[in-house]
């Protein structure tokens, strides 16, 4: 087992003011390459752990080791800058800017980030031709590239949403129900689509999902009744 | 590398939604064009008139109001003056107070441009705001009769060059349009109120002053009364004429001026000559300090000027206004672009930054916009206007108060858009990366 990319110990979170924790997490450890299924009906704080994972909450007590390293008590500037580096995220829906085209939404993180734009150069590719690549591999036709992202299908903006995702290989992917809003057989075949590209760059992939269904496939299932504390109202 | 991406971002981003952004610009641009507009003409006037009279103490006329007086004189505004004898002008010159004197005569006109007659001395004595003489663009002071100098916008305007024949009418240039029905009226070849019979030439042309004097065509007391020679009260005197090279044969002294500009030997001992030229036995005179009537003028005016100012400020703080609710207007669709771009790692600050930045450059983009329309319209336009109010405004440039109202529309139009700032930073922060 390589090493571990996440680590939370005796994670807890409430909002300002809130009565009790929201979120209450003893232990997780996800390592890389591992696709981690997270079970959780809406309102149950499926967003607020993403946005711990993702570096934007910083968690009440407790620890978070992201990469080998103390992530909640970097400045949050610094975890602005681990996010753009090694962090690749997708919505449930529209998650391009509507003025970029596709290849331009995806190539994004390699403009904001140095350090996933020189994984991609240690490739010899441009981060042109590694979008390019990407979309096609994610089945974006090519006469839809240099469209603007709102002239595409859901669908497709998803595929292209999974391509910025992880464009220059991040070690993490968080999704938040990235297929909720397609249809049924367009989803595992998404699914499936997002899940080999991890693969491929060795992503830790976080899926979260209201759909049990979709857990197939993944190495660990886990399921966010279980961090709800006892106390919550 | 981030922040230059996040700019460009910002620029995509406005130009996507360049409609609405491009409205409130719009709105912004007239603010600023009032703005600038207001400023112009208050400080086209106030300088053209404050360069014009600069150089002189006093200006003396016959008895009668001094606005009237230091309007004609300077700016060659207004109706004709009543005369002042020639010997009372002669008087003031030898006044004890006074160093130099310079005698002006007005009433005729050469196509709208006004004829000032005056002495060799005007060119020796007059003096702008920075303390020079008058400069040359070419040719010399006139020292004999039918001999002209231009200004620098008569030879502009009419395309006149050294050695241009010039034939001057009778009647000032304020009254130009009742003058023309007056023509009509004694129809025939060769208007009667035309001294086509005494053509001058064009032996000077002034360098542009920024003054009424840019307009004027300035020739000798001598020849302003050999044109007259055979006229009486304003008409040619039926039956006689006299022909140009006659004129010699006359004595060209004349019976009166319209005004004496002074030059005291001591600045400070102004009110004591007003006082003095005001009680000058013999006949009755009027002495006024141009820069002190000015400076009345421009209290009487400055009402209506700050009630213009203020209203030009209101509606620039309108259009800020307008660009605050555009902004706000847009940012619930700009929400979920606000998340993408944290979650690709863009720090709350500079979603501040870039809200912020957007509404500051509209501020100052239509800031810079207004005041380069209203400097591409004075360039255009300027003569024409002038001719309209006498104010030099094509020569006036965006100054030091030009630079304090664009600051202020930058920062109010920063200040403006802070509000939608706040909110997207407000949300960044509740949202984490769910948008709702």
């Amino acid at each position: 087992m390589a090493l571990a990319r996440i680590e939370l110990r005796a994670l807890g979170f409430r909002w300002p003011g809130a009565g009790g924790d929201l979120l209450h997490i003893p232990q997780l450890t996800l390592a890389a390459g591992e696709r981690c299924f997270v079970h959780g009906e809406s309102g149950c704080g499926k967003s607020t752990l993403l946005g711990l994972l993702a570096g934007v909450l910083r968690p009440t007590c407790g620890e978070h080791h992201f990469l080998g390293q103390r992530f909640d008590s970097l400045a949050e500037s610094q975890r602005d800058a681990a996010r753009a580096d090694h962090i690749g995220y997708l919505f449930q829906q529209f998650n391009l800017l509507p003025y970029l085209s596709a290849v331009d939404n995806v190539m994004l993180p390699c403009r904001l980030s140095t350090v996933r734009r020189n994984r991609v150069l240690a490739k010899d590719r441009t981060p042109r031709a590694e979008a390019e690549r990407m979309l096609a591999a994610l089945g974006v036709p090519a006469a839809r590239w240099p469209q603007r992202s709102a002239q595409l299908s859901v669908g497709e903006q998803q595929r292209v949403a999974a391509a910025r995702a992880l464009i220059g290989s991040p070690e993490l992917v968080l999704a938040d129900e990235p297929t909720s809003a397609l249809d049924a057989t367009r989803q595992q075949e998404f699914l499936a689509l997002l899940a080999d590209e991890a693969a491929q760059s060795g992503a830790t992939l976080v899926f979260v999902s209201h759909d049990m269904r979709l857990a197939a496939g993944f190495d660990t299932v886990l399921s966010l009744q279980d961090f709800a504390p006892e106390v919550r109202a | 590398m981030n922040t230059a991406v996040i700019l460009q971002l910002a620029l995509r981003s406005a130009w996507s939604r360049r409609l609405s952004l491009g409205l409130t610009l719009s709105a912004v641009v007239l603010a600023a064009i009032l703005l600038a507009g207001v400023e112009r003409v208050r400080s086209g006037a106030r300088t053209g008139f404050e360069t014009a009279v600069a150089g002189t103490d006093l200006v003396v006329g016959a008895r009668g109001a001094q606005l009237p007086l230091v309007l004609q004189s300077f700016l060659h505004l207004g109706g004709p003056l009543p005369a002042l004898s020639w010997p009372a002008a002669e008087s003031l010159a030898r006044h004890p107070a006074v160093a130099w004197s310079v005698p002006l005569s007005f009433g005729d006109q050469h196509r709208g441009f006004p004829v000032v007659a005056t002495s060799q001395a005007f060119f020796q004595h007059i003096r702008l705001a920075d303390g020079k003489p008058l400069a040359w663009r070419g040719g010399r002071r006139f020292d004999s009769v039918f001999e002209a100098v231009i200004g620098a916008d008569v030879a502009r305007r009419l395309g006149y060059a050294l050695g241009q024949t010039l034939v001057l009418s009778h009647g000032s240039h304020v009254d130009h349009d009742e003058h023309d029905d007056h023509d009509h009226a004694e129809a025939g070849p060769g208007p009667a109120a035309e001294h086509a019979d005494k053509p001058f030439q064009v032996v000077g042309i002034l360098a542009p002053t920024g003054t009424p004097l840019d307009r004027g065509v300035l020739i000798s007391l001598e020849s302003m009364e050999a044109i007259h020679l055979d006229w009486q009260g304003g008409m040619p005197v039926p039956g006689v004429h006299i022909a140009a090279d006659q004129v010699q044969k006359f004595p060209l002294v004349p019976d009166g001026v319209s005004a004496v500009l002074v030059g005291l030997k001591q600045r400070n001992t102004v009110l004591a000559a007003q006082r003095a030229f005001n009680e000058m036995p013999g006949e009755p005179l009027t002495a006024a300090i141009p820069a002190v009537v000015l400076d009345e003028l421009w209290q009487a005016l400055s009402l209506g000027e700050r009630a213009l100012q203020a209203l030009a400020a209101l509606v620039a703080l309108v259009s800020m206004a307008g660009l605050a609710a555009v902004i706000l207007a847009g940012m619930a669709e700009r929400r979920r672009e606000l998340a993408i771009l944290r979650s690709l790692g863009v720090r709350p600050s500079q979603l501040v930054c870039l809200l912020a930045l957007e509404g500051g450059l509209i501020g100052l983009l239509g800031g810079l916009i207004g005041l380069a329309a209203v400097q591409i319209v004075l360039a255009l336009a300027g003569g024409w206007l002038q001719s309209l109010t006498g104010l030099d405004l094509a020569s006036t440039l965006p100054g030091k108060r030009d630079a304090v109202w664009l600051l202020a529309m930058l920062l109010t139009s920063t200040l403006a858009s802070l509000l939608p700032a706040w909110q997207a930073y407000r949300w960044s922060l509740a949202d984490g990366l769910s948008p709702r």
